[in-house]
């Protein structure tokens, strides 16, 4: 379950400060994404949890994750139906994306 | 072809925008993170397609197509496979794309969008060929009862408040309606819009006096925008 920068290389069409910018505003919406997640759940405001989940999702399919993108949608699901089963695995993924985007120096 | 953008996310905003800057004659007009000031924008601007996000907080996408009286062309814009049913159940929905969206799918997506608009486009002209041609006269709603009214006795419609009144030599009759539906059903010849508020017959000028029309006992303004246009529309020496 690696991150990898394929799609956003291959939008930017070369373009570095594209695919800087684009680096940037996700790992921006990521860390608000993921703190607002936290924090609707900590409230027990699951649609709330389940919106920021999906949104999530999203950054998932960007970095090109396919496993990780089964797992949240699994999760999201799950999520909506009452069941935080996944939430481990959620949060080990939620993990890598942001140690993997943190390494991107995006002020090049 | 012009668009808009609706999407809560920034990054989709960022992506959707660098791809319709690779597509030749689609002109992205503006960018919304929420539906509402989406509707906004459409209730004074037309387009002729949105890029909309089903996911949003609040406000669905969905949602929002259920409040547009005449939607533009939709492509529906998500992060979920499972909606493709639903979202083409309205008739708007041109496409469904699954983020994240490629260049390649999305350039295909609007090629089906424009190949509709230019089809429809030739349509509406031959519908406007073989009507203008036949529609003479118009009937009009008046306390119940049906008038008809001969195109050509008709000087000039004037758009006041929620109604317009027309026009003739001997009568006035006011409506509840707007210049843009009348203009839809006069004939395209000799009729045309001079102002935002007066549509006029242009074989019933007497004269054009820098930018005023003298119909009858009428004076019509002319806006500026039009005035080339009309000009082009008369027979000048």
């Amino acid at each position: 379950m690696r991150p990898n920068l394929q799609y956003i290389k291959q939008l930017a069409n070369g373009s570095e400060a594209f695919e800087n910018k684009v680096l940037e505003v996700v790992k921006r919406e990521l860390r608000l994404e993921i703190s607002s997640f936290r924090e609707s759940l900590n409230k027990g405001d699951i649609e709330n949890a389940v919106l920021f989940v999906h949104k999530i999702k999203h950054k998932v399919s960007l970095l090109g994750m396919e496993e990780g993108y089964a797992l949240t949608a699994k999760f999201e699901d799950e999520l909506r139906e009452g069941s935080d089963a996944l939430l481990g695995n959620f949060e080990s993924l939620l993990r890598i994306m942001t140690m993997f985007l943190d390494s991107i120096n995006t002020e090049k | 072809m012009t668009c808009i953008i609706i999407d809560d996310e920034e990054t989709s905003r960022i992506i959707l925008d660098q791809l319709c800057s690779e597509i030749n004659d689609l002109d992205l007009i503006d960018t919304f993170e929420n539906a509402i000031e989406a509707i906004k924008f459409l209730n004074k601007n037309d387009v002729d397609l949105i890029l909309l996000d089903i996911h949003m907080p609040g406000f669905s996408g969905f949602d929002f197509i259920q409040t547009l009286k005449n939607p533009p062309k939709i492509v529906l814009t998500t992060s979920d496979k499972d909606f493709a049913i639903q979202a083409f159940e309205y008739e708007s929905v041109m496409d469904y794309l699954v983020k994240p969206i490629t260049r390649e799918r999305f350039s295909k997506a609007l090629k089906k969008v424009e190949t509709f608009i230019s089809q429809k486009q030739i349509d509406s002209h031959v519908h406007l060929l073989t009507t203008t041609t036949t529609t003479k006269n118009l009937f009009i709603n008046i306390d119940r009862t049906l008038i008809k009214i001969d195109t050509d006795t008709i000087n000039l419609i004037e758009s006041e408040g929620d109604y317009i009144k027309i026009k003739t030599s001997d009568k006035i009759y006011k409506v509840h309606s707007t210049l843009k539906k009348i203009s839809e059903k006069l004939p395209a010849e000799p009729f045309f819009q001079v102002h935002r508020s007066y549509i006029v017959n242009l074989s019933k000028i007497i004269d054009i006096q820098d930018n005023t029309i003298l119909i009858e006992k009428n004076v019509v303004p002319i806006s500026k925008s039009k005035r080339s246009e009309l000009m082009r529309k008369l027979n000048l020496l």
